[in-house]
């Protein structure tokens, strides 16, 4: 069975009210260990509130919900588990610092895991050094007294620090300067590379998706409307638009040359791809 | 998301009606006149009068029926334990007994005194929540400041109040909606907020608290600021888009509601009296 | 005279303390009435602090700063000035006082104390060109955060500035919320009101005739979009990004492509490949490509 694996998953707010609202209808989604998935889709397309089923802040109004075969559908699931192995980052996440220093803030998880003082000590200098905030410069100073992209590093190092498998983050990104941005980004990449972690990104950015993710869910009105590979998912722009998605930046030169008759190849994610597929387009014989 | 959807009490529904354009000094008036009217009945006759009363007025304000009961939800915790209490320990003395519980006893006078206070208390809730469902809190603080007007002079700082107030209900759904965010996120840190003792559960929400009160005070800051730059100095020389104006229909709003407040203020037996 | 001119602008938070700040050093610059100014730079480059500066919210520590002629420093032209340049600030959901669109719209000219029918007139005109009148009586908390960044326009508009300053009014929306402020700014300045877009999103100032890059308090940069992304490792210095086409234009002609310089565009750049390729018509595998 996959590491997470959502069938027919429905959720509905406040049923049987006049506020009823239906967030998601019939999700059928499965997600395999060790792999990047770029989940995008408008804003109420119903990303949140799918992510939120994945360690169990939500249940489903119908439909099951199996995280490393744990099925939570079960009301006596067992949810503390779950939310070990899966660690969530909601947008802005720096909102949620409340320490007075910037180890203890890491320290929360852990302490509410009930681990050793070493072990806790050793996950929050580890958790910091991934996400490149220095422990022994930073360790002992007020979370309140760092500059926006610090907090937000510390901010995710205190869910690192849970050491879970599986690492969902809203919108990491979002409200950096562009440097920030590449920064928390390529330390999302290294985590995913190098620690082996399952990352589902909420993006709102082609581009960052196309940088990123192996895999593309693309949501739209509470179901899962394209599924597949990264490549795949930017060869159909004009599906993507008319959700009101575009496609990365290089993809959408790609089709314009193409649109000019120019032999390229359409599926480039990177810079580098499309110098190579230009030169080849233009090259002699 | 959820916490916002679950309270109702002090929004302000958009309607097009009869009540929403009355002016809100006249609305303020008839909700104390009301409120005094709900302390003083004395049996279910009037109750009965008010509920007929506020359901008509529910009717021409274009509220659904339904949303207005669920703002009786946060409330129905206190409504049963008030009712229980009341029917079991009620003081009274004799009177019929109708069933046991252990060695707590319910008589009929209490279970019908319990009723009558749950009634008092749901009445309280629908007269405030219509208020505030058919008068936006801008109109709101402006009756409010305009009602507190004549006391300026004693030192009451009326324009403040009233701006204070209208803050407070513009950012309750955003906090709400950001204390919701907070308590999850924790959550997903491992935190537990039904666990342990009171001492435990208090600390446990510290998490919780402290990031909520860094927000509202940037929050404020912000607010602070936007409202200087859009030339905010106070209530001095401050115009309003809508002048509140006494119409017309305004004075028989007034004249209704004094009536009703009467009327069913009245206790049964006068009425007895003065009918034949 | 130019809308707004400043001179040698110093600010220094906490000037006098331990924890004094400096957020500018030295900023001189002139912004004509009816430009659109796109200012950019990374974080801590002193940008808030210069906007702040534009509509009195903060008063130089050294230099001056002007607006339509009046001295921000004068106490008795501070409300001039808030009337004449407005500003949008970051968070959608902390800058609307009202619970009702229409209500937080007439805040401003509440304020400057114009009689009501004429508030009325101003609310309902402002909605209209931000394309939020349908909106007049909604909550602002139920709206997406692009409608509130159009009604917070529509706010400052009420008061008829000229000049709208947007501190990364754009920073948190959504794509299309994005879009939708673009949109509304770019018609604004069309009917002649000055425009200054604070933003990190390269992309956008892009869009802006005029772009000045902070950093460190000073003015690195300013010039014509093309100008600034022509200096690709001056930009990477001053943490920020090339946006992916002038990017790969700049590759390219670094390879010996002979790309045209001062490329902003997909659109352009995609004639310019085109056109070298049909110069080759016949060698290559050009002409077939079409689908």
């Amino acid at each position: 069975m996959a590491l997470i694996e959502c069938v027919d998953l429905t959720h509905v707010y406040l049923r049987g009210t006049p506020l009823e609202a239906v967030a998601l209808r019939g999700v059928t989604l499965s997600i395999d260990a060790g792999t990047f998935v770029g989940l995008l889709g408008p804003t109420g397309s119903g990303k949140s509130t799918l992510i939120q089923h994945f360690n169990a802040l939500l249940r489903p109004t119908s439909g099951t919900v199996h995280v490393a075969g744990i099925d939570l559908s079960q009301p006596r699931a067992d949810v503390k588990t779950v939310r070990r192995q899966v660690g969530l980052v909601f947008q802005y996440p720096e909102h949620q610092l409340f320490e007075e220093t910037v180890f203890d803030d890491v320290a929360y998880g852990p302490r509410n895991l009930g681990l050793a003082t070493e072990e806790i000590q050793d996950r929050v200098q580890d958790a910091l050094r991934l996400v490149g905030v220095d422990p022994d410069a930073f360790g002992r100073r007020s979370p309140f007294s760092l500059s926006g992209g610090e907090m937000r590093r510390v901010a995710i190092a205190g869910v690192l620090a849970m050491q879970p498998q599986v690492l969902v983050l809203d919108e990491p990104a979002a409200g950096l300067d562009p440097q920030g941005k590449q920064e928390i980004l390529g330390q999302i990449r290294t985590l995913h590379r190098e620690r082996g972690l399952t990352v589902i990104l909420i993006t709102h950015s082609m581009d960052e998706a196309a940088q990123l993710v192996d895999r593309i869910v693309v949501m739209n009105r509470g179901q899962v409307a394209m599924d597949g590979p990264v490549r795949g998912i930017f060869r159909r722009a004009d599906e993507l638009a008319s959700i009101g998605l575009g496609v990365p930046a290089i993809t959408d030169l790609m089709l314009r040359l193409r649109r000019r008759g120019v032999a390229v190849r359409p599926d480039v994610l990177s810079l580098e791809e499309a110098r190579a597929a230009i030169w080849e387009a233009v090259r002699w014989n | 998301m959820e916490l916002t959807r679950y309270v109702t009490i002090g929004q302000y529904l958009p309607r097009e009606s009869p009540i929403h354009r009355l002016d809100p000094r006249t609305k303020i008036a008839a909700v104390t006149m009301w409120t005094v009217a709900i302390f003083v009945v004395r049996d279910f006759s009037g109750y009965a009068l008010l509920a007929l009363v506020l359901g008509g007025v529910v009717v021409a304000a274009q509220i659904s029926p339904g949303y207005l009961l669920r703002g009786l939800r946060p409330i129905v915790f206190l409504l049963l334990f008030t009712v229980v209490l009341n029917i079991f320990f009620s003081g009274l003395q004799g009177g019929t007994v109708l069933f046991r519980l252990g060695p707590l006893l319910a008589t009929r006078e209490a279970v019908l005194r319990a009723l009558f206070i749950g009634c008092r208390l749901v009445g309280l809730v629908v007269v405030t929540s219509l208020l505030t469902f058919t008068t936006s809190p801008m109109e709101l603080t402006d009756g409010i400041e305009r009602s507190l007007r004549p006391f300026r002079r004693l030192g009451v700082p009326a324009h403040e109040l009233a701006m204070m107030m209208t803050i407070a209900l513009r950012f309750i759904p955003t906090l709400l909606e950001e204390t919701e965010k907070i308590i999850k996120a924790q959550m997903a840190r491992g935190a537990q907020f039904d666990q342990g003792n009171v001492l435990r559960r208090a600390r446990a929400l510290v998490p919780v608290l402290v990031p909520l009160f860094v927000s509202a005070f940037r929050r404020a800051d912000e607010l602070a600021l936007a409202m200087l730059a859009r030339c905010y100095r106070g209530g001095e020389h401050r115009t309003r888009m809508r002048e509140l104006s006494f119409a017309p229909r305004d004075g028989i709003a007034l004249a209704v509601a004094t009536v009703a407040s009467v009327v069913f203020a009245l206790p049964y037996e006068v009425w007895g009296r003065l009918l034949h | 005279m130019a809308l707004i001119e400043i001179q040698n602008l110093h600010h220094t938070y906490h000037a006098g303390t331990p924890e004094a700040v400096v957020a500018l050093d030295g900023i001189s610059l002139t912004i004509e009435r009816g430009e659109f100014v796109a200012i950019v730079g990374g974080n801590g480059s002193g940008k808030s602090t210069l906007a702040k500066h534009l509509n009195a919210l903060l008063l130089p520590t050294e230099g001056e700063v002007r607006v339509d002629g009046l001295d921000t420093r004068e106490p008795a032209s501070t409300w001039e000035v808030r009337q004449r340049v407005g500003m949008v600030f970051q968070n959608p959901d902390n800058q609307l006082v009202a619970t009702v669109v229409e209500e937080d719209v007439a805040f401003g000219p509440e304020n400057l104390g114009l009689p009501s029918r004429e508030i009325v007139e101003r609310v309902e005109e402002s909605l209209r060109v931000v394309g939020m009148l349908d909106y007049r009586r909604h909550q602002p908390h139920l709206l997406s955060g692009g409608q509130k960044q159009r009604v917070a326009i529509a706010g400052i508009l009420a008061m008829r500035p000229q000049c709208l300053v947007l501190d990364e009014a754009t920073t948190m929306l959504d794509p299309l919320g994005q879009r939708e402020v673009m949109e509304t700014i770019h018609t604004l300045n069309r009917e002649g009101v000055t425009v200054i877009h604070i933003t990190h999103a390269m992309e956008e100032a892009a869009q802006c005739p005029r772009m000045i890059v902070l950093s460190s308090g000073r003015v690195a940069m300013d010039g014509l979009p093309v100008d600034v992304f022509s200096r690709a490792d001056d930009l990477h210095r001053l943490r920020l990004v090339l946006p992916p086409i002038p990017a790969l234009a700049s590759q390219l002609r670094r390879d010996g492509l002979p790309v045209p310089e001062r490329i902003l565009d997909a659109d352009d750049l995609a004639s310019a490949i085109a056109s070298l390729a049909t110069e080759r018509v016949g060698h290559g595998r050009v002409g077939n490509g079409a689908d």
